[in-house]
């Protein structure tokens, strides 16, 4: 178990990773918030060491993209609807550049993970095939797929 | 398409709310699971005290309090502890060994314990011709010893017809077991002694609780008649009596005691 230094380093340094990756995946603020108590409360009971900073972000990139698959899949995010989400009150986006995040949160998952993880975190394909356990060829279709349906969305030759 | 997509991503940033909150969520979870020194060391000492309390309770249940000797010619000897639980079985023969060692007798009280013992299969040849069965009783506790006595003479006189039973005391205990036989048989040699002087506790220890008595009896008769020179001292354990080690054969004693 990781003592409390450690847990509020791994917060400072991740949050906005975390907090990035939930804004991707999750539509009602408290959602986001249980997500990262959970991450964060298995960053602190895993008791294996990491190799490297890259490590650690990787291990808690992946760990928070299971997170919210698992929150989306579990029985009571299938069957409630979230406070926010009836009051129309969505996470919030940031008005610059939120024509752009909007087109990137409105792509199916798998499209929207492997653009966040290419053009934000600048992860290869490579490096992202083996994040989420997929064919190289495949994050590259899913790449090529992503960034023709946010052209499209985002007004074509503008959008370069 | 890269630094739209890279600003866009950007902007966003974990509210310092949301940090705070989850730093005091992980502090309440460790704090729960984290154990301080203190808890520690209450871990330990409470583990100890089961230890110490577990250990104290086995000794005091395994404790004896009191012991039954039971000769047939199988010889052996019981410890029982408060609960009237055997707790130790002492086999002074290999008579007693065989039949022991086919047995579950320690835990039972001693009571189901002779009956067991006695209604048991391989109890049974040493019981065919109704032999004597000598039970001795012996308990610090005056009372305890007497109830015993009593509780065994019942259970065994349901199964056998010849049930002879004496109390003895912790220093006649004591003496029996440094001479490596029952209370019974001790106290059964002591009784010989008094009519053959010069019998060996080692001959004694070789024969059946019957032969003792026939003997004792025999001496009791011859010294009723006058003329009582080299005699046939039979054992009443007839040729074949299983459990004899003499196979019931006859003792001769060139004379005995009073003299």
């Amino acid at each position: 178990m990781r003592s409390e230094q450690e847990a509020e380093r791994a917060i400072e340094l991740y949050a906005d990773t975390v907090r990035r990756i939930c804004t991707l995946h999750l539509k009602s603020y408290s959602d986001t918030e249980d997500i990262f108590q959970t991450v964060f409360l298995k960053y602190v009971l895993y008791s294996g060491a990491f190799e490297s900073a890259e490590h650690e972000k990787a291990w808690m990139i992946r760990v928070t993209l299971n997170a919210c698959k698992d929150y989306m899949k579990s029985f009571f995010r299938r069957h409630t609807v979230p406070l926010e989400e009836i009051q129309g009150l969505e996470a919030e986006i940031p008005e610059d550049h939120s024509d752009v995040l909007e087109a990137v949160l409105s792509l199916p998952v798998k499209y929207k993970t492997v653009v966040y993880l290419y053009f934000y975190e600048q992860y290869s394909a490579v490096e992202i095939g083996k994040l989420l356990g997929k064919n190289v060829n495949t994050v590259y279709t899913l790449l090529a797929r992503a960034k023709a349906m946010l052209r499209e969305q985002l007004g074509g030759d503008e959008f370069e | 398409m890269n630094n739209q997509i890279y600003a866009a991503f950007d902007e966003i940033h974990a509210e310092r709310g949301l940090k705070e909150r989850t730093k005091q969520y992980l502090a309440q979870k460790s704090g729960r699971r984290q154990f301080s020194p203190v808890r520690y060391a209450a871990a330990f000492a409470l583990a100890a005290l089961c230890v110490l309390l577990g250990g104290g309770g086995y000794a005091f249940y395994m404790a004896p309090v009191a012991a039954i000797s039971i000769d047939i010619n199988p010889s052996m000897e019981w410890e029982l502890n408060r609960f009237d639980r055997v707790v130790s079985v002492t086999c002074y023969n290999e008579d007693a060994q065989n039949v022991v060692s086919g047995l579950p007798l320690k835990y039972k009280k001693y009571d189901d314990a002779i009956i067991f013992l006695l209604t048991s299969q391989e109890m049974s040849p040493y019981l065919a011709r109704d032999p004597e069965v000598n039970i001795s009783v012996v308990s610090e506790n005056a009372g305890k010893e007497q109830e015993i006595q009593n509780r065994a003479a019942e259970c065994a006189g349901q199964h056998c017809g010849n049930v002879s039973c004496h109390s003895g005391s912790m220093e006649e205990r004591q003496a029996a077991q440094e001479a490596g036989v029952s209370l019974g048989k001790y106290q059964a040699f002591q009784a010989l002694k008094e009519h053959y002087p010069d019998i060996t506790l080692e001959e004694t220890s070789g024969m059946c609780m019957h032969e003792i008595r026939n003997m004792i009896a025999q001496s009791q008769v011859s010294d009723a008649e006058p003329d009582s020179g080299t005699e046939d001292i039979s054992g009443s354990c007839g040729n074949g009596d299983v459990g004899c080690p003499n196979g019931g054969g006859h003792m001769h004693r060139h004379g005995h005691g009073h003299q």
